[in-house]
């Protein structure tokens, strides 16, 4: 590399147009940016304007690059296939957990976001957000606490309920 | 961008004329207002600008289907809620693309979507500059701004937080902030009326993408993922997808499922299957008729069967449909038989690990055709199989060199002469000098003989002769074995780290002390060693064993004559083992360093007990006390069961670092085995020491109970049951 210093600090820009800087080192988080970022510098790119985030508005950006920001330090992993030996553990660290303190609405856009801008450990810690919330719940209570509405025939629901009550364990 | 106005001043005033201002020409205005960001974005020279705009396109393009911008790309949302974040935060957008002068042209616009409570982070930022915006009619704007934070605070309680903070900010700046945006809100009173509804559980769930809901669903295990499936039809194609089930373990519900379900999942999961464990279910003999399990499954790579019962005609077309197979367990199935073994050797190609112990149809010769057929395979576990005896079998063993471990625990025909065949073939060229095999030395690194109860010392010889490679050997229950055989594996195996030598009654002091303490694994490789129930081990053969073996972490120690001064000597060790600062100057938490099973000795006392304890408290306070150089390994003891409890709560006191509350459960009990002691001896007194020990002992149980009581700290009630209980039982004892 030529230019080791070259981004020195990234302008994201939001869909609505806000723009934030962030340290290369908080940037590249984001698998997506991080190969952006890559691609550019082998070109011999040195200069770079806002990068446009056409999925993410400013409060998710703001929100995704705490995140960022916190883990800057953590060791990026880039194994992908670790679904299989993964754990089911849904353990959160604590900061991680304060962190997702959040509605429903801005939980579901940083998944998106994260997702989008394919920042791993932010993604792992929205779905598990999300599964610690469905978990060990009945179905009924699935359906009351997230308003889902059941559309299954009184028969089929009969005759899945009887397949399926092993599952029911307290 | 003809449709925008370009001044902040024709911007308000387009906010002042709310009458002709519809969400849908909001809309509008942004999408075009959008692309002066993006021209901003492009400058440089031209060469520049077009890998930017390839690798800018490349991004927009990689966007998931359901993004965040879906509300604007159509999506339903907006219908529901005609009062939608769209609305808000475009109109943000126009404003605050279209003043670009105006540096804090935006807080006008985040502040008035603090007013619709959606964008809270962003007008927390940007309200601390004024607005630049003229237009203030200062009659207008205030009366509906608190009102409308109070309404979404209603409406979404979550945000609370953030709107409370909101609000005071939006207070304290109030006075000049966006007074058209209240105008605007005050005159659209179809939106003002109607409080923006939160977006419903299953509509952001449905916004998700496929590929997250599963990634949301895997961190389900199986059981909750068949209940939630039951929640609606979409959450049931979600549930049974095959993705999630590309591992099936059975073991939590082995007993419950019925074969019915079990034939639903593996049919719906069918070829993802990766891993299948169905150890223990019984019910995979009513599969027949039914399903075969091979049709559905083609792709498993792991499979556990068990004690599952699966027929002989079952397995046999399992093994032949998974051509991928790399690990099976059989353990156990009387089902297994020989032609099973054939079907292994010719189709599974890419097996590497098999478990036929305990499979009573299985004859080793069978084994041997596996070996022979599978080229890869290199973990092999034939406990309890017979024909062992065979030299035959013994010879296809040493032919195919390529096993790293082998069990054949319990393989009672195995004899001197086929172990030593299997080692180095029959007549060997040897050596002219030392007599040794000059054979190729063995791949074994983990070899099994326990109960093989014909090895004797001649056999193990050959395999210290022809098995350099060895890191774990377990020799239990060779009852004729004695020093002489271990010594030549002892010199030749230098990478040995688990060594089991129990229930060898013939094993004296002397091969600890000449043999494995200068073994050459002994100082760094060594960490296990088994030598439970040799009874002729004393402290004079452990010592030397345990100032050498630095690695050591776990020794067993149990039926020996070792008494106190094994315990003393193995704290002091400990202590000297690394020191607790690491390299950062940070000092480490205590952790177990060296575990040690002293039951049913009858030479250790508590005493011995009681040094170990207070070195594992030292340990402790080397953590915590700063530039200590102490160790913080402490020691994990399995000792007499009535002290177990008492130590293993003490170690978990050291581990959490209470030093306090674990130095006083130690001087609690010492007080108590003190005055046990006295009150047995003879002499006067004896009413009193009894009753001073029954005090101590009291003390004691309280002190231990005092845990219980901490743990389920939902009210004193638990505590004084717990306490109740403890004092009841030592009443009893008394």
């Amino acid at each position: 590399m030529p230019e080791e210093k070259a981004f020195d600090k990234i302008p994201l820009q939001s869909n609505d147009g806000s723009i934030i800087t962030v340290d290369y080192e908080v940037a590249i988080r984001s698998a997506l940016l991080s190969t952006m970022l890559d691609d550019l510098k082998s070109m011999g790119v040195s200069e770079i304007g806002p990068v446009p985030l056409p999925n993410v508005n400013e409060a998710v950006l703001r929100k995704v690059l705490e995140y960022c920001e916190y883990h800057r330090n953590d060791p990026l992993t880039n194994n992908e296939d670790e679904t299989e030996n993964r754990k089911k553990t849904t353990d959160i660290s604590e900061w991680d957990q304060k962190y997702m303190q959040v509605d429903q609405e801005m939980l579901f856009e940083i998944i998106l976001a994260a997702n989008y801008m394919d920042i791993k450990a932010l993604l792992d810690v929205g779905c598990k957000t999300v599964a610690n919330m469905i978990k060990g719940k009945s179905p009924e209570e699935i359906r009351k606490t997230f308003n889902i509405t059941n559309d299954f025939t009184p028969e089929e629901e009969e005759q899945i309920r009887r397949e399926n009550e092993w599952a029911e364990d307290r | 961008m003809d449709g925008i106005p370009t001044t902040p001043g024709s911007s308000a005033g387009a906010n002042l004329t709310p009458d002709t201002l519809q969400p849908g020409t909001i809309i509008e205005e942004n999408n075009h207002s959008m692309q002066p960001a993006d021209a901003v974005v492009v400058d440089g020279p031209p060469r520049k600008k077009s890998t930017r705009h390839r690798i800018l396109h490349s991004l927009s393009r990689n966007s998931s289907s359901a993004s965040l911008s879906g509300p604007r790309s159509g999506r339903t949302r907006s219908a529901s809620t005609p009062y939608s974040r769209s609305g808000a935060s475009l109109s943000c957008v126009s404003l605050s693309a279209s003043n670009p002068p105006f540096a804090s042209s935006s807080s006008s616009s985040s502040a008035l979507s603090t007013n619709m409570g959606v964008c809270p982070d962003s007008a927390g930022s940007a309200s601390e500059t004024p607005s630049p915006q003229p237009i203030s009619s200062p009659t207008t704007p205030f009366p509906p701004f608190p009102h409308s934070v109070g309404r979404s605070h209603s409406s979404n309680a979550i945000r609370k937080v953030d709107l409370a903070t909101l609000a005071g900010a939006g207070m304290s700046t109030g006075t000049s902030a966006v007074p058209a945006d209240m105008v605007r809100a005050a005159s659209m009173p179809l939106l003002r009326q109607q409080p923006r509804l939160r977006r419903l559980f299953a509509q952001l769930w449905d916004s998700l993408p496929r590929e997250v809901k599963f990634r949301v669903l895997s961190y389900l295990t199986h059981k909750e993922l068949v209940r939630v499936s039951r929640t609606n039809r979409d959450f049931y194609e979600a549930c049974f997808d095959g993705q999630l089930w590309t591992s099936f373990d059975a073991s939590e519900f082995y007993r419950k499922i019925p074969v019915e379900s079990l034939e639903t999942i593996l049919h719906k999961a069918g070829p993802f299957v990766k891993h299948l464990n169905l150890r223990g279910c019984t019910q995979v003999q009513e599969l027949e008729g039914r399903m075969l399990m091979a049709y559905a499954c083609n792709n498993i790579v792991n499979a556990t069967l068990e004690g599952s019962r699966i027929n002989t005609g079952h397995l046999n077309s399992l093994i032949k449909g998974n051509k991928r197979l790399v690990q099976i367990d059989l353990t156990g199935l009387d089902s297994v038989h020989n032609n099973n073994c054939l079907a292994i050797a010719s189709h599974c190609s890419q097996l590497e690990v098999l478990n036929l112990s305990w499979c009573e149809n299985v004859h080793a010769s069978a084994a041997c055709t596996i070996l022979e057929g599978c080229p890869k395979l290199r973990d092999l576990r034939l406990g309890e199989i017979r024909g062992f005896g065979d030299p035959i079998v013994a010879r296809r063993f040493f032919n195919a060199n390529r096993l790293e471990r082998l069990v054949l625990s319990g393989c009672k025909e195995l004899n001197d002469q086929t172990l030593a065949i299997m080692m180095h073939g029959v007549n060997p060229p040897r050596d002219i000098l030392t007599r040794k095999p000059l054979t190729p030395p063995r791949a074994l690194r983990y070899l099994d003989l326990s109960r093989c109860t014909q090895i004797t010392d001649h056999g193990l010889k050959t395999v210290g002769q022809c098995a350099p490679y060895l890191e774990g050997l377990i020799l239990s229950g060779l009852k004729l074995l004695t020093d002489e055989g271990l010594e030549p594996i002892l010199t030749s195996a230098t990478n040995l780290a688990v060594l089991e030598i129990e229930d060898l009654p013939r094993l004296t002091n002397d091969l600890l002390i000449e043999h494995i303490s200068k073994a050459p694994c002994a100082e760094t490789r060594l960490r296990h060693l088994s030598l439970g129930f040799c009874e002729k081990i004393s402290d004079e053969g452990v010592l030397p064993v345990l100032q050498t073996c630095k690695n050591l972490t776990s020794i067993q120690l149990d039926n020996t004559s070792i008494t106190n001064q094994t315990l003393i000597e193995a704290a002091s060790i400990v202590r000297l083992r690394q020191p607790a600062l690491s390299g950062s100057g940070i000092a480490r938490a205590p952790h177990v360093g060296l575990s040690m099973e002293v039951y049913d000795c009858h030479n250790i006392t508590w005493a011995g007990v009681r040094e170990v304890l207070s070195r594992n408290s030292e340990a402790l306070r080397g953590a915590t006390t700063k530039g200590s150089m102490h160790s913080t390994q402490v020691i994990s003891l399995k000792c007499y069961y009535s002290w177990q409890m008492m130590v293993n709560e003490h170690l978990k006191r050291i581990l959490q670092g209470r030093l306090e509350s674990a130095q006083r459960l130690e001087q609690r009990w010492v007080d108590f085995m003190q005055a046990a002691d006295e009150a047995n001896t003879n002499g006067t007194g004896l009413r009193r020491r009894r009753r001073r020990m029954r005090l101590a002992e009291q003390a004691h149980a309280e002190e231990q109970a005092e845990e219980n009581g901490e743990n389920n700290a939902e009210g004193g009630g638990v505590n004084g049951i717990g306490r109740r209980r403890a004092r009841t039982a030592t009443c009893a004892i008394m």
